[in-house]
């Protein structure tokens, strides 16, 4: 156990090493001024050499190669010239709102993609079944900005209009100040990143259930004299979760490091905003600082994974 | 009274190729405490009956009636039937392996067996499952009940699987092949469990295998099993020495033989049929060297053949001609030949073989 935790976060350091020395080369070893573009496009001559003076770019590659790592490992990533903040200030206002939003969402398409999947898989070609596949490829086969235009037009827009204000359309309420503000904000959002998204559970599990409801102990299960709900979920879904599980973990640890459009859709200042904007704005420190922390939070996903692997199923073993 | 009395039992599938009729009319009956055992090639429709009988054969269509202490399965409700299914009539099947779950642990799984058809306290039933462990010969079962089936080998696993079916002191044991994946020293200790707990508890046990060595060591009556019919049904030692049915002398003659090293075996010719599409008259016609005309036509009704008590068989063969050996073996030739018309032979070589037309 201690020794597959180690070999996987080293594994994981690995990882980001190759990451943070692939931005670096991009970033830093561009044929441009790197202190021009990381000052943005309107700052002073002064402000420039300033920069180029905090970074140490006229000390060698390597040695700045080298205190850009050092700088990571503790935490720090850097200044943000056009925020006038440090970037992990700049992330961590933002990274409860995309927290908020991933949490959520995933609960809703777990919820729904699964049990959709298994109302499927417990009939197969009925009609709850092509019921099910249709509506959820429909919703997997809609663009993310779509659906939330969508559900913006209809559920904020006419409802406004015709003087019910359910929803709102924009903005975010933190959890702090009130909880039924915050789930307020977050419904639409949360609907749309979970209804694209659950297509994808729902056909894995019908996948999967139909697989495992064909063993041989399941058979052994109904012949035990149980129920069949139980047969179906402590006996069928419970075995059936695996690959669910796999997927669970790519989609929240890609999610986490930034939900670009449905935070951009429903205007909530989270870290796929910021995405954007330091992109916008060429804002290099923020932008390679979000790189790091999405390939960080995909590394974490997976050894996550791999430990719920071994909950959930006794023969995987972890080493 | 029988514990155990099916009539007339058919089970049939819809498939994209057609309806697969699986059990084609099978009657049989089981004693208290008695064993019947069931013979037949995959595919001949042992297993479906059974599992059909406790509504474990997903999709298919059951007609018939199986009276279990009188009243009927068949009909019963969903609700009914699951609370036979393990408590009145249990069920071992094949693969020991794959019929435990494997993300449980074995002691959880006889656990849950128990607490699905009786109200007791988790503890109890825990103590229960540790006993039924002993009982069938687990060591340290205080340890190896909370092993998960992948900790087990699959001897093992066989006896945990024996024990959850005995877990509620069952009528009726089913064992579906129980012993087909195992070696045959397992083989033997799991069969020689099977009739030591039966005698304790006194279970009737239906025993489906297609290994007749199994069935001379365990069963009392025997039923042979082809393309979904009961062929014959005889006690054992009748089937043994006094068989009337040409596949069942065929399937005798095809086992090795002991002390008779150097002899070839006789296998019976051909394949099973598919259910899909099942042959004319008897099925076994187009496989059986004594076919006589009408069986491509008529199919034998299960009647009273001479080797025994309670002795039948579906054949159109004389009922007295039973037993194998070379005197027999020509007798049932010359009654054979005299069925057969010249013409009508050709016929039934053209039918049986059509790619050659």
């Amino acid at each position: 156990m201690l020794r597959f935790l180690a070999r996987r976060i080293t594994f994981g350091v690995i990882v980001m090493w190759i990451v943070a020395t692939v931005v670096f080369v991009l970033y830093f070893l561009a044929p441009n001024d790197v202190a021009r573009t990381l000052a943005g496009r309107e700052a002073s001559p002064s402000t420039v050499e300033a920069i180029r003076h905090n970074l140490g770019l006229n000390r060698p590659l390597l040695t700045q190669y080298g205190s850009f790592l050092w700088k990571a490992l503790h935490g720090n990533l850097g200044y943000s010239y056009i925020n006038s903040v440090s970037v992990v200030t700049l992330i961590a206002q933002r990274i409860w709102v995309t927290i908020s939003l991933v949490a959520g969402g995933a609960a809703i398409w777990l919820v729904l993609g699964v049990g959709a999947g298994v109302v499927s898989a417990i009939r197969p070609r009925s009609f709850a079944d092509r019921a099910t596949t249709g509506l959820a490829l429909f919703f997997y086969s809609m663009p993310t900005f779509l659906l939330g235009e969508a559900f913006l037009l209809l559920l904020f827009f006419e409802l406004h209009l015709a003087g019910l204000n359910w929803f709102p359309g924009s903005g975010y309420v933190s959890l702090a100040q009130s909880v039924g503000g915050w789930a307020r904000h977050l419904i639409l959002p949360w609907l749309t990143i979970a209804l694209v998204t659950a297509a994808t559970y729902t056909r894995l599990t019908r996948t999967s259930m139909l697989e495992v409801m064909g063993e041989d102990y399941i058979r052994t299960a109904r012949a035990k004299g149980l129920t069949e709900r139980r047969v179906t979920l402590r006996h069928g879904l419970r075995a059936a979760l695996t690959p669910v599980v796999t997927q669970f973990g790519i989609d929240v640890g890609t999610l986490l490091g930034g939900a670009i459009v449905t935070e951009n859709v429903f205007g909530l200042p989270g870290l796929g905003q910021l995405i954007i904007t330091s992109i916008l704005d060429q804002d290099l420190p923020t932008i390679i600082g979000l790189v790091l922390l999405a390939s960080a939070f995909v590394v974490v996903a997976n050894i996550v994974v791999d430990f719920l692997y071994a909950v959930l199923d006794p023969r995987v073993r972890l080493t | 009274m029988a514990l155990l009395e099916v009539d007339d039992l058919r089970v049939s599938f819809s498939t994209p190729d057609g309806v697969l009729q699986a059990v084609r009319g099978v009657s049989f009956s089981v004693d208290p405490g008695q064993t019947l055992g069931v013979v037949g090639e995959s595919g001949s429709g042992k297993s479906v009956s059974m599992q059909a009988i406790l509504g474990l054969s997903q999709g298919a269509r059951v007609s018939g009636s199986a009276r279990f202490e009188g009243r009927d399965l068949v009909g019963m409700s969903a609700g009914e039937l699951r609370r036979v299914r393990g408590a009145q009539i249990a069920m071992i099947f094949q693969d020991p392996l794959s019929s435990l779950h494997p993300h449980y642990r074995v002691g959880w799984q006889i656990m849950e067996m128990i607490r699905a058809h009786d109200k007791v306290a988790k503890k109890q039933a825990r103590r229960r499952a540790v006993e039924l462990l002993s009982l069938v010969g687990i060591p340290t079962p205080e340890q190896r009940v909370d092993d998960f089936p992948h900790q087990f080998s699959g001897g093992m696993r066989q006896r945990a699987m024996i024990a959850m079916a005995l877990a509620l002191n069952p009528k009726l044991l089913i064992a579906d092949e129980p012993t087909t994946a195992l070696d045959v020293t397992v083989q033997a200790q799991i069969l020689e469990l099977i009739q030591r707990l039966q005698k304790e508890f006194g279970t009737a046990v239906v025993m489906i295998t297609h290994d007749l060595g199994i069935i001379a060591d365990v069963a009392d009556k025997v039923m042979v099993m082809y393309a979904g019919k009961p062929m014959e049904y005889a006690d054992k030692r009748t089937m043994y020495y006094k068989a009337h049915h040409p596949y069942t002398v065929g399937l005798i003659e095809s086992l090795p033989q002991q002390g008779a090293a150097g002899d070839r075996l006789r296998p019976i010719p051909g394949l099973p049929p598919s259910l899909l599409r099942v042959p004319t008259g008897c099925p076994f016609h187009p496989r059986c060297r004594y076919a006589m005309d009408r069986c491509v036509v008529d199919e034998p009704p299960m009647q009273e053949a001479s080797g025994g008590a309670a002795h039948r068989s579906a054949c159109w063969l004389p009922p007295d001609l039973v037993g194998l050996g070379p005197d027999v073996a020509l007798r049932r030739e010359q009654v054979a030949e005299s069925g057969r018309d010249a013409s009508a032979q050709t016929a039934t070589v053209a039918q049986s073989q059509p790619g050659r037309r």
